[in-house]
């Protein structure tokens, strides 16, 4: 296993003797906040086995429809279903979800609707392929981001329900395929770009998964969160997990094969939302029942620099690298974005959109990483450190991470409070094109009035920056003892900086081209 | 799995080939007859946020064509702006027009004219159109 997981020596099924001090108590910092599982029947709802099909179902009906108006539809992006669902909602609510629950879209991805599928293919195989051990990094991801962000511009993805089908096609196509030739879980830690998007922003949200009681965890032998289990009367011969008979169960939820966590996180050490899909089969596969949804101080895990144990700095390199391409996700629906963009053209003699895209997006991410780089050495200086770049780049990074947060969920929420309520008609389009009688209702569109959209994004930018300022004081504290009041100064002035420079763009007025050149069309 | 195959295959529906506008300014595209055998020759002026005015010259093979119900309707390319939607009122013959369109935002802009003739008949056209911020 690589990443936080703490190897526990087998001590087999023995009985937890309370008061010793070298087996007992928390294995690591987790959040002892409210277990969400308490609320009244979300614990035996989350144990069911079919609680994640349930979750995952609406978005397949939904993925359906996108692929089928993207495909066959009027080829109007405000119009079609394709379009509107996921440039529009998909993004809005879930900026929502991670900001009030936590990843909430990876828990309902209909792409692991193809785990069933790909298990046949896989026993087509003579074997399934370990995963290269070079690519056991988020190198890859930081790469299928950054080429899907400059796709995102150059192809108009947003304009276009044909191209978006396309993508939503692609995206199923490359889930099945990635988990029929490497083990389960490969795609959603390794590959899949929207997921560590969430994973990373996932990082300020309310709530994590924990060990209700980490004593119950010392003592457990096969680890079942992790590694699954397969419960009956009797084991099933050949099975590829440990057999708990269904009379040790601690409130059973039936008899059958309940899957691992498949990202490899063990529960009593997990500190960090990151690779967590909230796919809850830990929840189903301890025999114990005693994983717990926590509720946290929002970006609790920033301040703990859970991510040395968890994916370094390619982790770190991703979560930065995502706060500035925020940035340029928003400034190029800015009218100075189109100025500048226009001075490159003609400073570079070319008009080749890729060319130009393609320097614009290395161009913000040299600024993005040099910048945090920078102010993270400065603040490593301050506190009397001697300059170790990876060091304070791993230190400080997460305070750009909270702003990182703060930039996209003001963004995707403005688009998503503009228009959301188009779903309405935009279905009853769907449905009269094909027939049905139906006169859509065009006037639906804004969840709230326009002169309330930027107070709300100032709130959300507000809302991480204090984030951001909480992580400095923190991280400061924890690292730099009394120096920390030097340190922290460095970070303070670039979250006040950002924020500054965030509501800047926010209170631009919209050019909603999206193009670098030209018009779209 | 093969019915999303077969969809697959059908490609983009074709929506009328639609003319490009102008970038800033006004933007006048004109389309020929239609299996309805409607023309229409659509101008937005000027092109900026806030109201503006949209013509539309609507006739056929038989010339102007008078009394018949003629509508705009401004779409982003962009999900999530709510349509900009107008009635043209008619004017001379085979001339309709409004000054109470109002674009939002800037940006492009698909404009769709839709007219419905005295005689039943039914056309839309789309244009392009780039809008400039103030």
């Amino acid at each position: 296993m690589n990443g936080s997981a703490v190897e526990l020596p087998t001590v087999g099924r023995q009985k937890h003797v309370p008061g010793t001090a070298r087996d007992s108590g928390p294995l690591v910092d987790q959040p002892r906040g409210f277990d969400l599982f308490r609320l009244p029947g979300l614990r035996r709802f989350v144990r069911w086995r079919y609680a994640r099909l349930v979750l995952q179902v609406p978005l397949l009906l939904l993925a359906a429809f996108v692929i089928v108006d993207g495909l066959t539809g009027r080829q109007i992006a405000p119009r079609n279903v394709a379009t509107t669902a996921v440039w529009l909602h998909y993004r809005g609510l879930l900026v929502i979800g991670l900001a009030v629950i936590g990843n909430a879209f990876c828990a309902a991805c209909p792409l692991m609707l193809t785990r069933g599928p790909s298990r046949w293919l896989a026993g087509l195989l003579p074997r399934r392929l370990a995963w290269p051990k070079a690519l056991r990094t988020k190198w890859l991801v930081v790469g299928l981001l950054g080429a899907f962000f400059v796709s995102y511009e150059l192809f108009d993805l947003w304009a276009s329900p044909w191209l978006t089908a396309w993508l939503a096609l692609g995206y199923f196509a490359a889930a099945l395929l990635v988990d029929v030739v490497f083990p389960a879980g490969t795609f959603c830690r390794y590959v899949c770009p929207l997921g560590n998007f969430n994973f990373a922003l996932a990082s300020v949200s309310p709530t994590q998964i924990t060990a209700v009681d980490p004593d119950v965890c010392r003592t457990c032998v096969e680890k079942p969160c992790l590694h699954g289990r397969h419960s009956g009367s009797a084991p099933t011969p050949g099975a590829d997990t440990a057999f708990i008979p269904l009379s040790s169960i601690v409130n059973p939820n039936g008899a059958g094969r309940f899957p691992g966590c498949e990202t490899d996180l063990f529960v009593p050490t997990i500190t960090s939302t990151m690779d967590c899909t909230l796919c809850f089969n830990c929840v189903r596969a301890c025999p114990y029942d005693n994983v717990a949804l926590t509720v946290r101080t929002p970006g609790r895990e920033l301040a703990q620099a859970p991510w040395l144990k968890r994916g370094r700095l390619a982790v770190m390199t991703m979560a930065v690298l995502l706060t500035f391409w925020g940035v340029m996700n928003a400034l190029a629906m800015i009218t100075p974005f189109y100025a500048f963009a226009e001075d490159l053209s003609g400073a570079l003699g070319t008009r080749n959109e890729a060319v130009l895209l393609a320097i614009l997006y290395a161009g913000i991410s040299l600024v993005g990483l040099g910048v945090t780089l920078g102010v993270a050495l400065a603040a490593d200086a301050a506190g009397g450190v001697a300059p170790r770049p990876r060091r304070a780049f791993e230190r400080w990074g997460y305070v750009v991470v909270a702003l990182g947060f703060g930039f996209w969920g003001a963004h995707y929420l403005f688009h998503f409070l503009t228009g959301a309520l188009a779903i309405v008609p935009v279905f009853q389009h769907f449905f009269e094109l094909r027939g049905f009688a139906v006169d859509p209702n065009w006037s639906l569109a804004q969840v709230v009035p326009s002169r309330w959209l930027f107070g709300i994004q100032a709130a959300v930018t507000a809302a991480a920056a204090a984030v951001a300022l909480a992580t400095t004081l923190k991280i400061a504290t924890r690292d730099f003892g009394r120096r920390g009041v030097l340190a922290m100064w460095p970070m303070l002035l670039l979250v006040l900086a950002f924020t500054a420079m965030q509501l800047l763009i926010l209170a631009q007025p919209m050019e909603m081209r999206g193009t670098v050149l030209g018009p779209s069309f | 799995m093969l019915l999303l195959a077969l969809l697959t295959a059908c490609g983009p529906r074709d929506d009328g080939g639609a003319a490009p506008g102008a970038a800033s300014g006004t933007a006048t595209s004109s389309r020929p007859g239609d299996a309805s055998g409607i023309s229409v020759v659509t101008a937005v002026e000027p092109l900026r946020v806030g109201p503006t005015t949209v013509t539309a010259q609507v006739s056929d093979g038989a010339g102007p064509l008078v009394g018949a119900d003629v509508s705009v309707r401004g779409d982003m390319t962009h999900a999530g702006m709510p349509p900009a939607l107008g009635a043209l009122q008619e004017g001379p013959p085979g001339s309709y027009a409004t000054d109470a369109f109002e674009l939002p935002m800037a940006g492009d802009w698909i404009i769709t004219v839709e007219a419905t003739t005295a005689d039943g008949r039914e056309a839309s056209f789309e244009s392009f159109v780039s809008v400039g911020a103030r």
